[in-house]
């Protein structure tokens, strides 16, 4: 609607309106006018005064970072030592370009780095709101002693302390605590607003970057006076500007247990988890091959960390939660759950195995013949594929996918560590929309075994073993257990045990499955590697196969199996990469372990008892899968 | 009038161009000489070029086709207030920079403001008279409230902050009754400053006005809250009963108290502590002169020591020696100010005021309601981004972050505001085309 086209009263209102808003402008020009003139003029003199002596320059002062211990409060995993760093501020060197440049030759053979590094360093975009810039860390006592009784030889040049993180076990456990490195410019652009600066320590991987925040403290800083030749004449810490030191880390770790767990894998491929069902705290956490932290604190074994990253087996990788496996016969647990809450099959229903099933013209092997008689608790403990094969064509797909993904399968655990993979569930819709395809009866049949599309990681499957142990309530898994203040030692934060997921297939169904586990190690596969003297163990194997390798070797438990006091129980859950079978390779290993927990003996005494319960069974060589 | 061809009709606005040129050029001599980073002057050149080509393109499209198509445009740009929350990159730490390629990005909470203008100026010329109802008033704030909701996800306060006032004063020009002005002001005023109140006394009087720190406590504002709105409805009944005007009134006002305390809950529970310290130190910046407060302390030196004349350039200690953070986007004026003073200043101020003179003077001539509403819309986002940063360097502003027009370094502002003028030109342009 055009203007002229409406009433007088409405143009008039229009201009009444475009006259007030013209105030505004003009108000608050008037305004700023009236306070540049106070600025500029009246206090002018005084502000350019304060220009010239603004002279007082900022250095950090570096917190010092929180201790990681493990869960007794006594076993220090991460401290911090002493050290020196030497800092340049460039607005304090010499202005003479010749004077200057010998200068930073003289501190270049001080430091034993090129002059050309320092003026790189000095060079770099990102400017200091405090002018300085860190030239070297970890500088001996002896050298900043030089500093100091020359310091009118060094203009512009100062130190201050500088905590380095120490991590006292090397590789042990380097997974799960991380390491820290100093503060990116990616990081540093992202995180400026909380309190980190250009001179950070941050966590780059695991516990120190979880819970980087907690750790870290806050930095303060220190104020210098510099006169019109820029020598220092005063250094003042202000009231409220002393480093805070960050809080210390409790971990839900055991470390003598993590030891053993260590020496138990010793140097094969893989991955190995302790944790309690009851609560979701994880007692150990192996990844294997390993890296040393400390190569990143003092940045110095540059050849040893280019070994490192170029090493084939990706020793940084935590293969608990960043490796995806096929799942194998374990999986075979969730089939059963599933015709057990369906109902579609009766429980004493039997198959015929003959070594296979003969799908169309495609034969799928057992991996022997296990007789005509196959039912469902002979099916778990002696592992039998035939079975499955035959249930699940009577389950279909999507079931045993729907049954997967509720025991916390193909999903993430949102454990406090980074980097946790979802693993894959295949159902019919997945396959059409990622392998562009449609879902065969062959398919299914892999499914029913753990093997094709199904991948899970070792977390995945201890939790899968946990959800059994507990009844069908899977505990959130967790690595911290409380946050204490530096300061008193108050605890900040304290982990309450949390549900994740609550299952609603009656408890007898699980029962069935834990006798049938139990089975396992009593009768079944495990009956050799499955055997421990001090506690009452169910558990499964699993061998899954990958195209033209050795199998990876599975096997999960949990002890004692028919406990009153569910704190009691613990879960071990181990892959050997390309280990072979799971009844000869991962089941004596998580044997170990379980018997050791119980029997609070060393490693070599556990493996006696382990031998003696096996010489009092009969002992038959199998290779079970 | 019969159509012609645009250069036979051409009715190029001078001075507006003049002004918006040097303005450019000013900022790119002054980020040049604030030297932090030694490529932005020529990237902010780069831009600029760039700007100046959309500005001339924009010009052959009739700007009438923009309300045409309102609607679309508004929701491509909440599409790319979503798009940057999903896969946006974090900076300063809000979530705001959609990175296309080669390292190029941008800022998509800047352009939407255009296309923000650009709807609810459309709205507001289809309800024409029916302003005047408080329906149509709140669909109009609804139209805001959604991409600045989306902003505040980044979370970047001081950018979701500008839609305010943009929506206030094209609900001004469209002829909003005054009441609801004015209960509208209360409200976000009440909104806005009660979150920070607790902050400010816990500043200087080191917490012993325990009556403001019960404003601190979402729960306690919340509860607050209902009791005026309970009186509200109380009033309301009574009024039912009695029929005495009064009581209208007075339900009224405790609708409005209602209201500004319901929003202020959430937003003081939004807002991290640092940033309420940072929004009100400049009220007093001594309280924390090496935190919060350094900037405003700094700027202030910087400005105050530009002097009568200035101190050249490149001679001014503030910028050169680095005391000052956010030199080429924020604190650009300071820098300017160091290095012209104040006829310097003075001279920027009237450049910016004869911009500010032919922007409303292209509101009063717009065609229909559709071309005022759109540049009122304009001239409210140029007035608000101006006043509120030079007042921020000279300390009578919070600090927000929000940058000056055509001074400031940054390729996704310096495009918005000059798409921004392309089309406050278009509609001087075609005031008598039709």
């Amino acid at each position: 609607m055009a203007r002229n086209t409406v009433s007088t009263n409405q143009i008039d209102d229009f201009k009444r309106r475009l006259f007030i808003f013209s105030g505004v402008p003009i108000l608050f020009f008037l305004i700023i006018i009236v306070v540049l003139f106070s600025l500029q003029i009246v206090k002018g003199p005084q502000y350019a005064m304060k220009a010239k002596t603004n002279r007082e320059q900022y250095s950090i002062l570096p917190a010092i970072r929180g201790i990681v211990f493990d869960r007794t409060n006594k076993n220090v995993l991460a401290y911090n030592r002493r050290s020196f760093a030497v800092t340049v501020v460039p607005q304090n060197l010499p202005k003479d370009t010749d004077e200057r440049d010998r200068l930073l030759e003289r501190l270049g053979i001080l430091l034993q780095m090129p002059k050309d590094e320092i003026q790189s360093i000095l060079k770099q975009k990102n400017y200091s709101q405090y002018g300085s810039y860190v030239i070297k860390t970890d500088v001996p006592f002896k050298d900043i002693v030089f500093l100091a009784e020359h310091n009118r030889d060094f203009p512009g040049v100062y130190w201050k302390s500088k905590p380095l993180r120490v991590y006292p076990h090397g590789d042990m456990l380097a997974h799960v605590i991380g390491y820290v490195g100093m503060i990116s410019q990616n990081e540093y652009t992202e995180l400026s607003d909380k309190g980190y600066n250009i001179e950070s320590v941050i966590g780059k991987s695991g516990v120190e970057k979880v819970y980087d925040l907690e750790l870290k403290g806050r930095d303060g800083h220190i104020r210098r006076i510099v006169d019109a030749t820029n020598q220092v004449t005063a250094e003042i810490i202000d009231r409220g500007a002393e480093p805070l030191p960050g809080s210390n880390v409790i971990l839900s770790i055991d470390r003598e247990l993590q030891l053993l767990v260590e020496q138990v894998m010793g140097e094969n491929m893989g991955a190995l988890i302790v944790s309690k069902p009851y609560t979701g705290e994880i007692l150990a956490m192996v990844s294997y091959p390993r890296f040393d932290p400390n190569f990143f604190v003092s940045g110095r074994d540059k050849e040893a960390f280019k070994n490192l990253t170029l090493d084939q087996r990706k020793p940084f990788l935590n293969r608990a939660i960043q490796a995806q496996y096929p799942a194998g016969s374990i999986f075979k647990l969730v089939v059963s759950l599933a015709i057990l809450d369906t109902e579609i099959i009766p429980v004493d229903k039997e198959y015929k195995c003959g070594g296979g099933y003969q799908l169309g013209n495609r034969f799928f092997y057992c991996w022997t013949n296990h007789g005509s008689d196959v039912d469902l608790y002979k099916a778990i403990t002696q592992s039998c594929d035939s079975y499955f094969y035959q249930a699940s064509l009577a389950l279909g797909p999507d079931t045993i996918a729907e049954y997967a993904r509720h025991l916390g399968l193909g999903q993430k655990l949102e454990i406090d560590l980074i980097g946790e993979l979802d693993g894959i569930i295949p159902d019919i819709q997945w396959k059409r929309d990622v392998k562009k395809d449609v879902w065969y009866d062959g398919d299914t049949l892999n499914l029913s075994i753990g093997q094709g599309f199904l991948l899970v990681t070792p977390l995945q499957l201890n939790a899968l073993t946990n959800i059994i142990a507990n009844h069908g309530v899977l505990m959130k898994p967790y690595i911290v257990k409380e946050i204490h203040s530096a300061k008193n030692n108050e605890i900040v934060y304290r982990h309450t045990p949390e549900v994740l997921i609550k299952s609603n297939i009656d408890p007898a169904k699980y029962d069935f499955i834990i006798q049938a586990m139990r089975g396992v190690v009593t009768e079944g596969t495990a009956r050799w590697g499955g055997a421990i003297l001090s506690a009452e163990s169910a558990g499964k194997t699993s061998s899954s196969e990958v195209q033209g390798m050795n199998t990876h070797s599975w096997y999960t438990a949990f002890a004692p199996y028919n406990s009153a006091d569910p704190d009691e129980i613990i879960s071990v859950t181990a892959i050997i990469e390309y280990g072979g079978a799971g009844s000869a390779v991962a089941a004596p290993m998580v044997s170990e372990v379980i018997e050791a927990y119980f029997s609070g003996a060393d490693l070599d005494t556990a493996r006696r008892n382990i031998w003696k319960k096996r010489s009092s069974t009969r002992k038959i060589a199998d290779s079970g899968t | 009038m019969a159509k012609k061809t645009i250069l036979g009709r051409v009715k190029i606005d001078y001075a507006l161009l003049i002004s918006f040129l040097i303005l450019i050029v000013v900022g790119i001599l002054t980020i040049y000489s604030a030297g932090g980073d030694s490529n932005q002057h020529i990237r902010q050149i780069y831009w600029a070029i760039t700007g100046i080509v959309i500005f001339v393109l924009m010009l052959l499209v009739n700007y009438h086709r923009m309300g045409e198509y309102a609607f679309f445009i508004y929701l491509a740009g909440l599409l790319m207030l979503i798009l940057v929350l999903l896969i946006g990159k974090r900076v300063r730490g809000a979530k705001s920079w959609i990175t296309v390629a080669w390292g190029f990005g941008f800022q998509p909470s800047e352009f939407v403001k255009i296309t923000v203008i650009i709807a609810l100026a459309r709205f507001l010329d289809r309800v024409g008279d029916d302003i005047k109802s408080l329906k149509n008033v709140i669909i109009a704030l609804g139209i805001c409230v959604i991409p600045m909701g989306l902003i505040l996800l980044q979370p970047d306060f001081g950018t979701a902050l500008v839609y305010l006032p943009i929506c206030m004063i094209m609900l001004f020009f469209a002829g909003i009754k005054y009441t609801h002005l004015i209960s509208l002001l209360i409200i976000f005023g009440i909104a806005v400053v009660l979150p920070l109140l607790a902050t400010f006394s816990k500043l200087t009087h080191s917490g012993t006005l325990i009556f403001l720190q019960v404003l601190d406590d979402t729960k306690t504002v919340f509860l607050i809250a209902l009791m005026f709105g309970l009186f509200s409805g109380i009033m309301f009944i009574l009024y039912r009963i009695t029929k005495k005007s009064l009581l209208y009134k007075a339900s009224t006002v405790f609708l409005i108290f209602f209201t500004g305390l319901i929003l202020a809950a959430p937003l003081g529970r939004f807002l991290k502590p640092y940033q309420k310290e940072r929004l009100i130190v400049f009220l007093r910046p001594t309280i924390d002169p090496f935190g919060s407060g350094y900037n405003i302390i700094q700027s202030k030196i910087a400005v105050g020591a530009g002097g009568l004349f200035g101190r050249g350039l490149l001679g001014g200690t503030q910028s050169q020696l680095g005391f000052l953070p956010e030199r080429s986007t924020d604190f650009i004026f300071s820098i300017y100010a160091e290095a012209w003073g104040f006829f310097g200043s003075l001279a920027l101020l009237a450049v910016y005021g004869i911009f500010i003179y032919r922007g409303i003077m292209t509101i009063y001539n717009g065609r229909d309601r559709f071309s005022f509403l759109l540049a009122a819309g304009i001239m409210g986002m140029f007035l608000f981004h101006i006043i509120i940063n030079v007042g921020m360097t000279i300390g009578i502003m919070p600090i927000t972050g929000i940058p000056l027009p055509f001074l400031s370094y940054g390729g996704s502002f310096l495009l918005t505001c000059i798409v921004a003028v392309s089309i406050l030109s278009n509609i001087e342009l075609r005031r008598y085309t039709h």
